[in-house]
């Protein structure tokens, strides 16, 4: 009966013709569409996980203060404004119910470690090492003056002897000192020893001041007074008054068993510490630290760490690969970490640049003069080493510092409550989070209403929204082609059908009459129809993978899509569908099939139906009239 | 020998408005070499009697035995396909099969070898007068009369020995009826079938050997 099905069809060449060719077309945009659906849709998925929506906290001033300096060159006070914060308020404050967190924000510091016994030297500086450290123009030394002096002005003193810097390999024996910040400097008494933290001030050479002075080329100033830096939890400084503005001391006999001289050995102590301190960073996932979110930096070997480990606080680390590189480290090994500090306010890459060299600014010591203690020691296992990518940057406070060790913020149990080093309230830099993507606007809506006051918030998707956005018309493009593709079919297929079967009434009559069973003639009915709807759908569904091949080597199954961060932080972000995406998938065999079954279904239904219909007919009613003639 | 028989055969169907009583409490025997007329006004049931004849219908009651066996238990469409073959006033040949195809199919449908089946379709249209040009002409290009001929070789195709007809020559012109009803009466007389035809015409009535006279459904005369 096919072949008499075939047979018949084939005599109606233009008709059979005309319907390969629809059903062809047909196919075609149904494949299309199923392929274009199903490729946005991974590729959704895809954008999904590459793609991080994160938050950015500052604390909003409450104010602004007047204060005023001394400007010696106008030989004034002069005023400046500071912004005036009252309160550190705590990342608690976000802690609101409803709020699409992944992550919640947390004011992070970064710690120092002291690590003795690693190579922390920035290998790649051109700097020399007997320079590398607190810079190379600051020294504490023992200082005498050559004759009582107001340091008002250059005087002449005689180095005696270096307890921290460079001023030796200088070879000087002596220099020119002015207290010129200072409206009220102390009187210099000639045979006294006094020590000093100075450092060679090239601005005044430069700006022509020392020009008045004969002989005087440069000239050395106080660097530091022997104020201690210590804040408490809640942000608040730790004052000491007493030391404040104290650049040097007179040193007597047994001055360095008193308090004062202790104090002095202990800064020198603290910036020893500090030059073979590395910062270790402490987050809640890797993605939370802008360097790795812009992709400036990446696992080059080993692997990340894990979600599980950074929730339950495991003892593993991520390794900057230069530090690795100069230790010899590698995943797996173990790397003591004894924390003796943190800093809540700047971030790491101020202190430890990755790209220049090593410079400590801060004397680490607390309030009344003491070394900060370890507060915290453990050893972690490398799980990774990642790298940083690009070279050199502006400093913008989002760079991976160098040395960086990346710790799970939960492994850190002991409280770093006596050992804050620096302090302020959160901003962008040390209070990121993480929300669920696409949810931006209903985290606004919440925080619109239950959020508090003093608080600003950043967002940054990279592109997130607008990718969606575009997946979403590619979607909806998709579904109008399916959906053209499918009422189509359904047109054809009802028209053809109509043709080659409801009007083929008298034939199926006639072969029942002839005998021929209901199952033969369907099949004789709908047999050259649907052998007709397959050749179509694989001709029209194989047209359809191949146009879609082509569409997307013409994309490179690659989109990049890029945006800003706040801080004119450039970011990119690629969107890779893996290699061999089509091939994996299967897309050029399974979606057409797909869509092939898909189109024979809806022949295979549609002609049943209709050849149904006409198997209910009585035979003699349709070949001898009708019921009433009977 | 009788080889087809209707007892008490009762057949109604519903219209849109009413019942019909098409065929009431009929019973009739119908004998090989024989040829029947079964005449009636329009409506008068003719046709569900054809149709209950050919096993297209069943009877509500009553029944239709084949050689002494009760229609309605047998394959029905085995019994069209090789014991009865149905011919129509508006021919109906397949119009998209040759002459020859159309007559082929039946034998085809009994999975006879499409040589042999060949060989015997053009035996059986040269014996309904037909010429060998006709062949391989579709039923379009033929005449009614060609068609009506075509028709009735198909039936003898089916091998079986009974042939119902339904107003077969009502689309044909005198020539052409003469030659239909010449090749009817030749195959009751010469081939053995039990020949019932369906007819107003009563010049082919009379070339029946019985007639049998329907009114409102119930069989009202038999000479």
């Amino acid at each position: 009966m096919l072949k008499n099905s075939i047979k018949q069809m084939l005599r109606t060449p233009f008709r059979t013709a005309a319907f390969l060719v629809l059903i062809g077309i047909s196919s075609l945009l149904l494949t299309l569409g199923c392929n274009l659906f199903y490729i946005s849709a991974r590729t959704q998925e895809a954008a999904k996980g590459a793609f991080a929506t994160i938050g950015a906290v500052r604390q909003k001033p409450s104010g602004a203060a007047r204060e005023k300096y001394w400007n010696p060159e106008t030989g004034d006070y002069e005023a400046y404004s500071v912004d005036q914060y009252g309160a550190a308020i705590p990342d608690s404050a976000l802690d609101i119910e409803g709020l699409p967190y992944i992550h919640k924000p947390k004011h992070q510091p970064f710690y120092a470690a002291y690590t003795g016994d690693y190579v922390v030297r920035n290998t790649h500086s051109e700097v020399d090492e007997s320079w590398w450290g607190i810079g190379a123009d600051c020294v504490i030394a023992e200082m005498e003056p050559f004759e009582d002096c107001m340091p008002d002005h250059p005087v002449k003193l005689h180095f005696k002897k270096s307890l921290y810097g460079n001023i030796t390999d200088r070879m000087l024996s002596w220099i020119w000192f002015w207290d010129y910040e200072n409206p009220h400097p102390k009187p210099l008494k000639a045979g006294q020893t006094y020590i000093m933290a100075l450092y060679m001030d090239t601005h005044l050479g430069y700006s022509g001041i020392l020009d008045k002075y004969e002989g005087v080329s440069a000239v050395w100033t106080p660097w530091l007074d022997v104020r201690g830096s210590q804040y408490q939890k809640d942000g608040t400084m730790l004052k000491d008054e007493k030391h404040k503005g104290r650049f040097f001391d007179q040193v007597t006999e047994g001055f360095y068993e008193t308090d004062e001289g202790k104090r002095w050995l202990n800064i020198i102590e603290g910036f020893t510490i500090a030059n073979y301190s590395i910062p270790v960073t402490p987050t809640n996932a890797t993605k939370l630290l802008m360097y790795f979110y812009n992709g400036n930096a990446g696992i080059s070997e080993g692997r990340d760490i894990t979600e599980e480990e950074y929730a339950s606080g495991a003892k593993v680390c991520l390794v900057d690969s230069k530090f690795a590189a100069n230790n010899q480290l590698k995943p797996g090994d173990k790397l003591k970490l004894p924390l003796y500090y943190a800093d809540y306010s700047a971030p790491a890459c101020y202190y430890y640049p990755y790209w220049a060299e090593r410079t400590v600014t801060e004397k680490m010591i607390t309030a009344d003069g003491q070394l900060y203690d370890v507060f915290e020691e453990n050893e972690y296992e490398i799980a990774g080493i990642y790298q940083v990518t690009g070279g050199m940057q502006d400093l913008t406070g989002y760079e991976a510092p160098q040395n960086g060790v990346i710790i799970p913020a939960a492994s850190v149990e002991n409280s770093d409550e006596d050992n804050i080093l620096n302090f302020s309230p959160m901003k962008p830099s040390n209070t990121i989070f993480q929300i669920k993507n696409g949810t931006i606007d209903d985290f606004l809506a919440i925080w619109e209403e239950k959020g508090i006051d003093g608080l600003e918030l950043a967002f940054e998707d990279n592109g997130y929204s607008e990718l969606m956005h575009s997946f979403e018309n590619t979607r909806k493009m998709s579904v109008i082609l399916l959906g053209a593709g499918a009422g189509i079919t359904l047109l054809i297929l009802v028209f053809f059908c109509h043709m080659f079967i409801t009007k083929q009434k008298v034939r199926t009559a006639l072969e029942r009459s002839l005998g021929v069973p209901k199952g033969k003639c369907l099949v004789s009915l709908c047999g050259g129809i649907l052998l007709i709807v397959l050749i179509g759908v694989m001709i029209g569904s194989s047209m359809g993978a191949a146009f879609t091949k082509k569409a997307v080597t013409l994309s490179d199954s690659r989109n990049i899509y890029s945006s800003a961060f706040s801080a004119n932080q450039a970011a990119a972000r690629e969107i890779v569908l893996p290699e061999d995406f089509l091939k994996e998938q299967h897309m050029d065999v399974v979606l057409p099939c797909f869509s092939g079954a898909l189109n024979l279904t809806a022949a295979l239904l549609t002609a049943f139906l209709m050849a149904a219909g006409s198997l209910k007919k009585e035979p003699l009613e349709l070949l001898s009239g009708t019921k009433q003639e009977r | 020998m009788t080889i087809l028989k209707a007892e008490h055969l009762s057949f109604s169907y519903r219209t849109k408005y009413q019942t019909i009583h098409a065929v009431q409490d009929i019973s009739c025997e119908f004998d090989t070499g024989k040829m029947y007329a079964v005449t009636g006004e329009s409506g008068s049931g003719k046709t569900t009697l054809l149709s209950l004849l050919a096993g297209l219908d069943l009877p509500e009651s009553g029944k239709v035995t084949v050689r002494g066996n009760d229609l309605s238990q047998m394959n029905r469409d085995k019994y069209r396909r090789e014991q009865a073959s149905v011919i129509y006033q508006a021919f109906h040949l397949f119009p998209m099969l040759t002459a020859l195809e159309n007559v082929m199919f039946p034998m085809e449908l009994r999975n006879m070898k499409k040589k042999a089946a060949k060989e015997r379709a053009k035996k059986l249209l040269l014996q309904v007068g037909l010429s060998e040009k006709i062949f391989s002409q579709f039923p379009q290009m033929m005449s009614g009369g060609e068609q009506q001929r075509v028709a009735i070789a198909r039936a003898f195709a089916s091998g079986g020995k009974i042939l119902l007809a339904d107003e077969p020559t009502g689309n044909l012109d005198t020539e052409n009826e003469q030659r239909i009803v010449d090749l009817l009466r030749m195959s009751a007389d010469e081939r053995g079938y039990a020949v019932i035809v369906i007819t107003h015409n009563p010049k082919v009535a009379a070339r029946a050997d019985v007639i049998l006279r329907m009114q409102d459904g119930k069989l009202v005369s038999v000479c």
